[in-house]
């Protein structure tokens, strides 16, 4: 597991404390695998943004879907 | 046990085994049945003495003794229509482009003041019914049911001018983050002149709700789905909400309720006022 993956699972956790990481599988849509709406996806990517100073677009929101995913977009832009 | 106490308690929601009876023998009888819906203390008593206490409970228990008094009280009418979003959804998207994350708009906060504006025009859906008679709210307080932790909470989203869209979002996010962290101010759950249930995120289509009593209407928001829309006699796939109200007949009818839901899908088409650069 990377920083950066490990940086966005914490950001997650505070923003949904009810997730157990362990549970996570990376490479899949997140928001198959826990409850989110897109308010709290909105805040993960605030977080996100925040800690890596990496704003996603909108429009690449479709590229991020997973924390694998959000992980890599976010060290190709650091 | 008597057969009327067997009846009231059944009626009451009362499990007889939880009674101390005053008949014969101690046999729980008409009398022991306490008359009326059940209070507070005893229905807390009789979730103790159930399943340990746990949050969830007692909460699913006051919003079922909530919603009761409501379908026993409150002559329901359900409307729905149907608003296409493509223009609005773009324009949306156009402003969110230009904004940092903290300034970005959600689709859902757009639906919210589409409903705020409307029924500040609209005083016999936004307000409460009272000893016997409705009293017109002087401004829009919108309730926002947050779905993931089962909490009615109000977003500061005030006044007979509505918010902007931007602060309306900016609002919804404060009290949804607090209410899904436990948090919320007494102020979250003020009383609400009328109530959003947005069920959306959760993938249903529309949502046929219960008023929240005092309150005498509710507004349901399914998902934003692609559909053929058919319009000009060409049809083509547009993004589409179905919206409901759910009316109080003491106070509305159909008429009023249906002129209200078309005031929403008007300011949904046609926001020119919705200044979604305003952000807080």
């Amino acid at each position: 597991m990377t920083a950066t993956t490990e940086l966005v699972l914490r950001l997650l956790v505070e923003l949904a404390p009810e997730i157990d990481p362990a549970t996570i599988d990376l490479q899949r849509e997140l928001r198959e695998q826990v409850d989110l709406d897109s308010m709290d996806f909105l805040n993960l990517m605030e977080a996100v943004a925040a800690e890596t100073g990496v704003e996603v677009p909108e429009r690449d929101y479709p590229l991020v879907a997973s924390i694998a995913a959000l992980a890599a977009y976010t060290d190709a832009r650091t | 046990m008597s057969p009327r106490a067997r009846r009231l308690a059944a009626a009451a929601g009362i499990d007889p085994a939880s009674l101390a009876g005053s008949g014969p023998g101690g046999a729980v009888i008409g009398r022991d049945i306490p008359s009326g819906p059940v209070g507070e203390r005893s229905a807390a008593a009789l979730v103790t003495a159930a399943v340990p206490v746990d949050r969830s409970v007692r909460m699913r228990r006051a919003i079922g003794e909530l919603m009761s008094r409501s379908w026993q009280e409150i002559p329901h009418y359900h409307l729905q229509t149907r608003a296409e979003l493509s223009a609005a959804l773009e324009r949306l998207a156009r402003a969110n482009e230009a904004q940092p994350i903290s300034r970005r708009v959600l689709p859902a906060a757009l639906l919210l003041h589409a409903v705020a504006r409307a029924a500040a025009h609209h005083p016999l859906v936004n307000g409460t019914y009272t000893g016997g008679a409705f009293h017109p709210a002087d401004r829009v307080d919108l309730g926002v049911v947050v779905a993931r932790r089962r909490r009615s909470a109000r977003p500061d989203h005030r006044g007979r001018r509505p918010a902007l869209a931007g602060r309306a979002h900016g609002a919804l996010r404060d009290v949804v983050t607090r209410a899904r962290r436990g948090r919320l101010r007494s102020a979250d759950a003020a009383p609400a002149s009328i109530t959003v249930t947005n069920l959306g995120e959760l993938g249903v289509d529309a949502v046929f709700g219960v008023i929240h009593p005092p309150q005498v209407a509710l507004v349901g928001i399914g998902a934003v789905h692609e559909e053929p829309w058919a319009a000009g006699g060409m049809v083509a796939a547009r993004p589409v909400v179905q919206l409901t109200l759910a009316g109080d007949h003491r106070v509305s009818d159909g008429l009023t309720g249906a002129a209200f839901l078309a005031e929403v899908v008007r300011n949904l088409q046609e926001d020119v006022a919705m200044n979604v650069e305003d952000a807080p």
